[in-house]
């Protein structure tokens, strides 16, 4: 054998030991990081601020639907910076079910009870409601915030709103006759229901005196029955009226939940080799968050208001992303996110990374971001929101990206 | 026997798979000098040479030399040779201290003989330079700044991986029994990688992945001319001369952009253009080597390296103001014990010792980042011209003045050289 006595098989022996030196080192080496040298890199990947002003803003009035959210307002203010407000509420009671009750007699008494959720205007305030019947059917769902309440002059009754949680309304005989009526009108429901809609098409809350407007709970407006039988509201909404709004001038805007003057601004997002918004050019497209900050003038706000009035306090602003063809529709579906007001210095932020990202990646960028104050939930919502002429404070885009 | 053939066999295409995945290393990290230029640059060497401290431009070696293409016509055999190294280096500052060990590859190279002792052909794969290094650094967004309205954290983190390679198919030619000649382009390639990572110490913000990478491709050309002459001075000795010249290389270079974003359909690549083209020259490199076999048992040699990094050019056609040209010098010395085969295994083996001195290419802080490295190594060589070469290489990189970094390097190489031989046994039995 020509290998027989090769020294490559003899070092085949050794073989072992290398590979131990070799397993050697490396273990040596795992444990031992620690922090060399960081004068002598550059941090590469620098976080970079980039602020960018939001400039191509307008604001537009959307139809709002006001019928049978979780509350309805009623009630007069005239509020020294956001005009006066007059809001009127709607409710439909509900037929009993006869199997719920004992015999309905005429000499029950029937109570209408009215929990609030929020006031806005004086605390100290009592204000006075007519409950007026309306002329006609209408329908909370189709009820928008400019519909004008079908009044028929017919006041069955008055009360007033103190410093109350809740109101309990007593009937007139005259109606507990006709609702007993309609009860004991037919065996069959769908029947009575129908004579119901007919005889009873709900009640106008009016405001009869200036101080404040409550919004009652819709869900929980009831006919009370037996002192124990509560008869939840059949449909509900409310109207507003305002008038003598005061004036802010280019750098301020008033805007309301109802929709009356929406505030909306356009991106333009550009993504090619770099990414540009607004015009401005990032230089990276890597981006770890991307806040739009909104800001109100608080401090107008505070001076307008007297001691011992309030306005419902505004935490977040809805954000609706829509096209053109979507508004006055697509609102209904809901805001795609809020701006929550950052307790550290008032502002509101809503983080677009998402849609920043999404339309980076060929999403359409054809809508406009929206901006309301609060959802449509029935209570009305005002604030001072300042615009892109503001010297201070304007609407901006903090992008926080890696370069 | 075959046991000892299949582990060289291994090895062998072990090194070739290994340049395949493009210098991954076990823990990915290495100098941090290499953050800079081109990477760490890996001069190809000659296995024998290596523990002379060389890289065997002038050295009449029995293995295949990758070092001068003059030396590829002067084979009697097909051989092959590859290896590996792993490099264990403490990086020091004035503070702090850190260990890291890489394994990579060195080589790969096929020496075919046209015509036998005349004209042969090479086929090499070998890197040139490689970029392992990984660094973090920390930072905070102000509460004034950050989404939150408190103070945000973050790290980022910069890891650097890839090197420029060269494929290279090239041919020599013994013109007579005193000159050689060689010429071998090739095809130089490698990607250079930069992986940032940024993470934050609140969910508000998204981390980022960035991945930025350099892809280069270009042709190379380099030439080799060998002299030697015997019984110059004596009976027994031999003086060997090498020249090596590898002309500036155009690379032409991409650069692109990848990250990783946050979508409403998860986290997906954002898909990026190519940032930026361009052409990266890497300079003329040039050695020399002397080397004088003494008697039959002794050899010495000595040779210089030049490479004109002030030639560079970046991607963006512009040089690096850090760079600066390059000289490495080398001395060793190699012994063999026995002039011819004996039984005695440690006397069939060839000891060898080096010292080198390397000025670097990078000035860094006003500070040349040069090195220092002693080398020994053995050569356990066969009957029948195949071998295994194990050597060690201990010394200094860099300064730990003007916020640099000493590293503190220890390598230790294995290269095999295989010939058709091995695997001729049953025909010469």
């Amino acid at each position: 054998m020509i290998f027989k006595r090769s020294s490559l098989r003899q070092v085949a022996r050794y073989f072992p030991i290398i590979i131990a030196v070799f397993a050697s080192l490396l273990v040596y080496s795992c444990d031992k990081p620690g922090i060399v040298g960081s004068g002598l890199v550059p941090s590469n990947g620098n976080v970079v601020i980039d602020t960018i002003p939001l400039t191509n803003y307008v604001t537009s009035k959307i139809e709002l639907y006001s019928g049978d959210r979780i509350d309805y307002s009623a009630g007069i203010y005239n509020d020294k910076l956001f005009g006066n407000v007059q809001a009127t509420g709607l409710v439909q009671p509900s037929l009993v079910l006869p199997s719920n009750i004992d015999t309905l007699k005429p000499d029950d008494k029937i109570y209408m009870r009215f929990y609030i959720d929020s006031v806005y205007g004086d605390t100290n305030q009592t204000v006075t409601f007519d409950l007026e019947e309306a002329s006609q059917r209408w329908r909370g769902r189709s009820w928008t915030v400019d519909s004008i309440p079908p009044a028929s002059g017919n006041v069955i009754t008055s009360f007033d709103v103190g410093h109350d949680d809740s109101i309990d309304v007593q009937m007139p005989q005259s109606w507990v006759s006709k609702y007993r009526s309609v009860l004991y009108s037919s065996k069959d429901a769908s029947v009575r229901d129908s004579i119901f809609n007919i005889k009873e098409p709900g009640f106008i809350l009016v405001p009869k005196t200036n101080g404040k407007i409550v919004s009652f709970q819709g869900q929980n407006t009831n006919l009370i029955i037996h002192d124990s039988v509560a008869v939840n509201a059949k449909t509900w909404a409310y109207s507003v009226k305002r008038t003598n709004e005061t004036s802010v001038g280019d750098s301020l805007s008033q805007i309301y939940s109802t929709f009356s003057r929406v505030p909306s601004i356009k991106i333009d997002v550009k993504s090619d080799t770099t990414l540009t918004i607004n015009g401005d050019t990032l230089n990276t497209k890597a981006l770890s968050r991307v806040e739009m900050a909104l800001y109100e003038d608080s401090t107008m706000m505070q001076n307008t208001l007297p001691a011992n009035n309030v306005r419902p306090k505004v935490s977040n602003i809805n954000i609706y992303y829509l096209e053109s063809d979507q508004i006055n529709f697509d609102v209904l579906k809901g805001p795609i996110g809020v701006a929550a007001r950052n307790p550290k210095d008032g502002s509101f932020r809503y983080n677009l990374t998402g849609q920043i990202n999404d339309i980076m990646l060929g999403h359409s960028n054809k809508g406009r971001f929206y901006f309301v104050p609060e959802g449509n939930s029935g209570i009305i919502y005002s604030l001072l929101l300042r615009t892109p002429q503001s010297v201070v404070r304007n609407p901006k885009l903090i992008i926080t990206s890696v370069k | 026997m075959k046991y000892i053939n299949l582990v060289i066999l291994f090895s062998l295409l072990s090194s070739g798979l290994v340049f395949g995945q493009n210098n991954n290393s076990i823990n990915d990290k290495g100098s941090l000098y290499s953050y800079y230029g081109i990477g760490t640059l890996n001069d190809y060497r000659d296995s024998d040479a290596q523990g002379m401290g060389m890289s065997g431009i002038g050295l009449n070696v029995r293995s295949a030399n990758l070092a001068n293409p003059a030396m590829w016509g002067n084979v009697f055999y097909t051989s092959g040779s590859g290896g590996f190294f792993i490099r264990n280096i403490e990086s020091s500052d004035n503070l702090n201290k850190n260990i890291k060990t890489n394994l990579e590859p060195s080589h790969f190279q096929l020496v075919i003989p046209v015509k036998r002792n005349k004209v042969g052909v090479s086929l090499g794969l070998f890197p040139i330079s490689s970029s392992n290094y990984s660094y973090t650094k920390s930072n905070f967004i102000s509460p004034i700044n950050s989404a939150t309205g408190d103070t945000v954290n973050y790290n980022v983190n910069n890891s650097g991986s890839g090197g420029i390679d060269y494929l290279e198919l090239g041919i020599g030619w013994q013109i007579n029994k005193n000159l050689a000649v060689g010429y071998a382009p090739s095809l130089v390639f490698g990607i250079l990688k930069d992986d940032i990572t940024t993470n934050f110490s609140s969910t508000a913000y998204q981390p980022i992945q960035l991945n930025r990478k350099i892809s280069n491709i270009g042709f190379g050309n380099r030439a080799g001319i060998y002299f030697q002459k015997s019984r110059v001075f004596s009976d027994h000795d031999q003086l060997s001369v090498g020249l090596m010249a590898s002309l500036p290389v155009h690379l032409s270079s991409t650069l692109s952009v990848q990250n990783y974003i946050a979508s409403s359909g998860g986290t997906v690549s954002n898909p990026t253009k190519n940032l930026k083209n361009g052409n990266l020259r890497l300079p003329l490199r040039t050695g020399m080597g002397i080397s004088y076999w003494i008697n039959q048992k002794v050899l010495v040699g000595s040779e210089v390296l030049y490479q004109k990094w002030s030639d560079f050019q970046n991607i963006d056609g512009k040089h690096d103001s850090y760079l600066k040209d390059r000289i490495r010098l080398g001395v060793g010395t190699q012994f063999l014990p026995a002039n011819k085969r004996s039984n005695s295994f440690f006397q069939n083996l060839a000891y060898r010792v080096g010292f080198s001195y390397d000025s670097g290419y990078l000035k860094l802080n006003d500070t040349s980042i040069q090195s220092w490295f002693i080398t020994a190594g053995l050569g356990i060589p066969s009957k029948v011209g195949s071998s295994i070469n194990i050597n060690a290489e201990y010394g200094f990189t860099g300064s730990k003045a003007n916020n640099l970094i000493r590293e503190r390097i220890f390598s230790l190489r294995i290269s095999f050289n295989l010939t058709e031989l091995m695997f001729l046994k049953h025909k010469i039995q």
